[in-house]
């Protein structure tokens, strides 16, 4: 066969395993465990823009289903609430989390990637990072979990103090840990690549929070 | 530990130079039989530490074969195989060129860099290979734009007859696909297979795959050449990967050889940014170095990094497209290509010292080629004429003109 690498046989029975689960037509039920197989497999090799994006189809598809979840255990709580004598609307269930319908209520974001499943993939890729801090795959992937959210935002009229807040502490995170990969390589090219593109949707995202302060304060004279 | 070259090469740490022990014996002469050595084992077997270049298996298979080319290595057509006597080494075409269309997705439009998802449908059908599990078509299968440049340039440079690439318009409509609206091209095709960074190597791809099937409705050229020259720096003249980028040498060769293939070098007078282009590549030259045990005369890829035999392909062939060629001291420069031969196994490596891999030494041949008839030739080197812009021998190109109606 042309071009065969030298590779040990744990690795290719994983890699078999990781393509029979990618062969797979419907969304995995056990996505949890195909998860944890793409982790295995990018240690292995984490060039493999495949895995990668498949990783990312198990954490929407992990996200997707939570937020399904999530929505039953609402809809639960809002029904014990009012055989309870309560109308769902008091400050027992006024959180950001609320899907309640009434129309003073303001719809939750949705989002592609669970903030806490962006938290742990984004230690995991910087895990992978150290030893492989030019791989454009794991710099890719970051971006990919993030980009999502922000856009989002700054296409929005209005923005929760919740989310607002956990975009303002992602870019500074972010920021944090491309200065880390700069004080080991100050000339890696990815780094500052990635930088770019952060600061400039950062901006974006500011841009039109301030447009929309000034709205809101036009409209409130 | 691994570190990766700027041209994206991986490379294990074996591979680094061992400061400690410089080398004084640096080979001057061309090693031609090591070379043809290095290149046919690199095409059947590879070291572990290129497992991350799985995906990119076309590409290893295009710098090894357009190597031999280069060198001499191909030109025997006795039987089929090929090889050279000397090294007792034989490269079976016809096995290259089944694998490579066992890469090749009609209904998609390209090629895909390796088997690592199963094999198309179109190698199945064909093969006839079992209904079970591998015949199952899923979400993932796609093709990329890289692989689809390297596939057509080493059947060309196997002499195919392109009869089993069955759809060479299909390629161009995919490719025009891929275009996005800033001009600049993603690397993989569909969209929901896998996303991809976008940027100017794979505009440099998207060009050479045109030249190649002699079709430009698959490039919005205005809008390409736009976005090239958003990648330019206007400060320091050179070009950078994406636009706000810093400088770089693979870039710059990416951008400057889109250019050429789309005939948008523009000879309207309006040349300052050439100028400028041609200052910042020819101070790429490091001609002076503060180690004792390192020639100097190499290329950096950016100012104040090392030099790299890679670029002296990525900005000489740069400069040679915006007719410079000689803004470069090639005896330097080839003296530190030369220096970075390994007498053992073949091959150049990256900086002198080290050892040597298929990226590396491919780039080192092909800046050979395009500067042996530059400088005093002091190494007598021999290394057949390639197309600057394509990586192709350039009397291979006419296996190309089959496709020119598609």
């Amino acid at each position: 066969m042309v071009q065969s690498f030298t590779i040990s046989s744990p690795t290719i029975e994983l890699f078999g395993m990781m393509y029979c689960v990618v062969k797979m037509s419907e969304t995995p039920k056990r996505i949890e465990r195909a998860l944890r197989l793409t982790t295995t497999c990018l240690k292995m090799n984490p060039a493999n823009y495949t895995t990668w994006h498949f990783r990312r189809s198990c954490l929407a598809a992990i996200t997707a289903e939570q937020r399904i979840t999530a929505r039953i255990t609402e809809q639960k709580d809002a029904k014990l609430l009012e055989s309870l004598g309560f109308d769902g609307t008091t400050s027992e269930n006024s959180g950001a989390n609320t899907t309640n319908t009434n129309a003073n209520t303001i719809p939750k974001l949705l989002v592609k990637y669970d903030a806490k499943l962006v938290e742990t993939d984004l230690e995991m890729a910087a895990n992978l990072g150290g030893p492989n801090p030019k791989n454009y795959q794991v710099w890719y992937h970051r971006r990919a979990l993030m980009e999502p959210f922000l856009q989002s935002l700054s296409t929005e009229t209005y923005i929760l103090p919740h989310d607002l807040t956990r975009a303002t502490t992602l870019i500074n995170s972010e920021l944090g840990y491309i200065q880390s990969v700069l004080a080991v390589d100050a000339k890696n090219y990815h780094a500052w690549s990635n930088r770019q593109w952060l600061l400039r949707t950062a901006s974006q995202l500011f841009q039109s929070q301030q447009k929309e302060k000034l709205h809101r304060s036009l409209w409130e004279e | 530990n691994k570190s990766v070259c700027g041209c994206g090469s991986v490379i294990h740490d074996c591979f680094l130079p061992d400061r400690c022990s410089p080398s004084k014996f640096a080979p001057t002469r061309f090693l031609r039989s090591a070379h043809i050595k290095f290149f046919t084992n690199c095409l059947s077997n590879l070291p572990a530490g290129y497992t991350s270049l799985d995906t990119n298996r076309l590409t290893l298979v295009h710098f090894c074969v357009q190597s031999l080319d280069l060198l001499g290595a191909l030109d025997d057509d006795a039987l089929g195989k090929n090889g050279d006597e000397n090294t007792s080494n034989f490269i079976d075409k016809s096995n290259i060129i089944d694998w490579i269309y066992s890469l090749y997705d009609e209904d998609l439009g390209g090629f895909c860099g390796g088997a690592y998802l199963g094999n198309t449908r179109n190698y199945q059908e064909r093969h006839a290979v079992g209904s079970q599990g591998n015949n199952h078509v899923h979400e993932y299968r796609h093709v990329h734009i890289a692989m689809t440049f390297t596939a057509l340039a080493t059947l060309a440079a196997l002499k195919d007859d392109f009869k089993r690439l069955t759809n060479p318009h299909h390629i161009i409509v995919t490719l025009r696909k891929m275009q996005r609206s800033n001009g600049s091209y993603g690397a993989v095709y569909p969209p929901n297979a896998s996303d991809s960074e976008s940027d100017l190597r794979f505009v440099y791809c998207a060009c050479a795959i045109s030249t190649f099937l002699s079709n430009w409705d698959g490039i919005d050229v205005d809008l390409a050449t736009k976005y090239v020259h958003s990648c330019g720096t206007s400060f320091d003249g050179g070009i950078g990967l994406v636009p706000g980028q810093e400088s770089h040498g693979g870039s710059t060769f990416c951008g400057v050889a889109s250019l050429k293939l789309m005939g948008m070098m523009g000879e309207d007078g309006n040349e300052e940014w050439k100028s400028d282009l041609i200052r910042w590549c020819s101070q790429r030259q490091v001609l002076l170095t503060n180690e004792d045990y390192n020639p100097s005369g190499g290329m950096q890829g950016r100012p104040n990094k090392l030099q790299d035999t890679c670029y002296s392909y990525w900005i000489g062939g740069s400069l040679l497209l915006l007719d410079s060629f000689d803004v470069l001291d090639h005896d330097a420069l080839q003296s530190y290509v030369m220096s970075c031969q390994n007498e053992k196994m073949g091959g150049f490596s990256k900086v002198h010292g080290a050892m040597p891999d298929v990226l590396h030494s491919f780039y080192s041949l092909c800046y050979l080629s395009i500067s042996q008839e530059e400088g005093s030739n002091l190494h007598a080197m021999k290394v057949n004429k390639m197309e600057c812009a394509l990586n192709v021998r350039s009397d291979k190109m006419k296996y190309f003109d089959v496709l020119r109606d598609s």
